[in-house]
């Protein structure tokens, strides 16, 4: 299986981040791999390893990286991938204020049509931007079956079966490849994903795996690609306008109460409220 | 013809009280709206009409996935000549929405808080620790906005029109598609409650809700959901999560008890009127977010609260 996997660089959520000018400003901040990410790495590892023994090595399936934005930022997510176990990577220079949901989508759209993945898999969202709209818009431009927000799957002869989660149940759906997936945090469980090598036997750990030294030292040999956005789209335009930039308004300061009737006094005027 | 639909998501039984908040938001943009209601049950439908004066009901079952729906949509979106798309956010939409937009050349405004003018608004970014303003560069666009933001739809004193559409659906081959129904739980569901608890890693290793919390929930009227290591744990199912990964809830009262405060879960509740904490770790980070903080052992406060709550409702 060839899967193509899509790794956004984004500001580490957990640092704090300045406003200067009327603008976030990240300059100060570390670059990470979106944590979804980096499950959908995790995803296509593990439907591309095979056993050896008690553990598992890569195996025949190959994993391209694809990463978009700003050189600098983009290097540093795909080194990370190829020590992980991806077999080729390659990073998009574009700069970030030129990148839409619609730019992004036409290039890995211009990408899947040279590599001709089975699979693409996809963090089901960016914890910058918040959006989820990538993925099931490839899958629309590129006219493949997709599932969004999968949180489980096992591989079938040609197809998956992708499990997600949805308002009082859970969605099932086989879909043929070549598929766009994105995922949700739950396909990181030890036994969410299931493939026809592993037969049935689960020996992940939970959550994305790290690199290792080996692994990183192996990052040396394997050219990283650097290529423009115009090898894959002629489509320059964009779909949305980024305008004015604001913090969220503080909350105003709270007060810790110090024994248990002031509590019951501030719930008291819910009791009962029920639903609205 | 008209300027803007309106997505109705179609229960066996109701229309999605999500889908009215969208249509609130939608009334402030616009005059000229229609509904596009999207399930089987044609009574279910007909309720629409007291909404709009034209509803387009598009016969749906549980087995069609986007890939059968969005070029139905993208017909019907062509037809009616619309120049936007309103929809809830929901699992549902943020599936199905964009692959609408790449089949119909539109634009696509997710999640918004604010929706000023046709096409434009404002939405959360950086887990709602920023608002960033967003406008359509395309003649069309699809807008999801973020239920929490707004306030469900009244009904007019109007009986509107429906059409019927079972045509358009094409297949799509190679795609099955079911749904396993969860186990009904009892009680307001977490986007709807107007009083919410949360509860967190400090409940300790619970494998289920721990009497206390229930007994505060049913008193308060209140919805039940976990932070993402609960949820991890079994705890709670995937969809009871609350946070930037899991639901963004903005009810009257959030409160949170053995949560820690991590950055994605106060992004998930930040638009609570008031947030009252429960966690024996002074340090703890929700306390920094909460309106009313109280340092002590759940397993001591929450039946002290209940008693108190219980014998003096008001």
């Amino acid at each position: 299986m060839k899967i193509l996997v899509t790794l956004k660089p984004v500001p580490d959520p957990e640092q704090p981040f300045r406003f200067t000018g009327g603008r976030f400003d990240f300059s100060q901040v570390g670059v990470i791999t979106n944590p979804f990410d980096e499950y959908a790495l995790e995803t296509a590892l593990r439907l591309t390893d095979v056993p050896d023994g008690d553990k598992t090595v890569r195996g025949e399936g190959e994993i391209v990286a694809v990463s978009i934005g700003e050189a600098a930022a983009c290097v540093k997510v795909l080194k990370r991938a190829l020590g992980l176990g991806a077999n080729r990577v390659y990073h998009i220079t574009v700069p970030q204020e030129e990148l839409d949901f619609s730019r992004v989508a036409r290039i890995l759209e211009g990408i899947c049509l040279g590599e001709s993945p089975d699979l693409i898999l996809m963090g089901k969202q960016a914890v910058d931007s918040d959006s989820g709209i990538v993925p099931p818009y490839l899958a629309g431009l590129l006219g493949v079956p997709q599932v969004t927000a999968a949180t489980a799957i096992t591989e079938r002869p040609g197809k998956l079966l992708v499990e997600r989660e949805l308002e009082g149940g859970t969605e099932q759906k086989e879909v043929t490849l070549p598929a766009v997936v994105s995922v949700d945090l739950g396909i990181g469980a030890v036994d969410s994903v299931r493939t026809l090598a592993m037969d049935g036997t689960f020996p992940w750990a939970e959550g994305p795996r790290y690199p290792t030294i080996r692994g990183m030292l192996r990052t040396k040999n394997i050219p990283l690609e650097s290529h423009d956005p115009e090898e894959f789209t002629k489509n320059h335009s964009r779909a949305l306008a980024e305008g004015k930039q604001e913090l969220s308004p503080p909350r105003k300061p709270g007060v810790i109460v110090e024994n248990i009737e002031e509590l019951a006094k501030v719930l008291g005027p819910f009791v009962r409220m029920g639903g609205r | 013809m008209c300027t803007t639909l309106v997505l109705l998501e179609l229960t066996a039984e109701t229309i999605n009280p999500l889908s009215l908040r969208a249509l609130s938001a939608a009334r402030a943009v616009s005059e000229d709206l229609a509904g596009l209601a999207l399930g089987e049950s044609a009574s279910v439908a007909r309720k629409a009409c007291a909404y709009f004066p034209g509803v387009i009901h598009l016969v749906t079952s549980e087995e069609m996935g986007a890939e059968i729906l969005a070029p139905a949509l993208c017909q019907i979106m062509e037809q009616s000549g619309c120049t936007q798309l309103v929809a809830a956010a929901t699992p549902f939409s943020r599936d199905l929405l964009p692959r609408v937009a790449a089949l119909a050349g539109a634009s696509f405004l997710s999640q918004l808080s604010v929706l000023e003018f046709p096409g434009e608004g404002k939405r959360a970014v950086l887990a709602g620790k920023g608002v960033v303003a967003v406008r359509s560069l395309l003649p069309v666009s699809i807008i999801t906005i973020e239920p929490s933001a707004f306030p469900v739809a009244a009904p007019l004193a109007i009986e509107g029109e429906i059409s019927l559409r079972t045509d358009p659906v094409e297949e799509f081959p190679g795609i099955s598609r079911k749904i396993i129904p969860s186990a009904a739980r009892g009680g307001p569901s977490l986007l709807d409650a107007a009083v919410v608890v949360g509860v967190g890693r400090g409940v300790g290793p619970v494998q289920s809700l721990p009497l206390p919390l229930a007994q505060l929930a049913t008193l308060l009227g209140a919805a039940v959901g976990g932070t993402r290591a609960t949820c991890d744990s079994g705890l709670f199912s995937p969809d009871l999560q609350i946070g930037q990964t899991g639901r963004v809830i903005a009810p009257e009262c959030y409160i949170a008890i053995g949560v820690s405060g991590a950055v994605q879960h106060v992004a998930g509740v930040r638009g609570a009127a008031l947030i009252v904490a429960i966690d024996k770790n002074e340090l703890a980070g929700i306390f920094e977010t909460a309106d009313v903080g109280f340092v002590g052992m759940w397993e001591a406060v929450v039946p002290k609260l209940c008693e108190l709550l219980g014998s003096n409702p008001r």
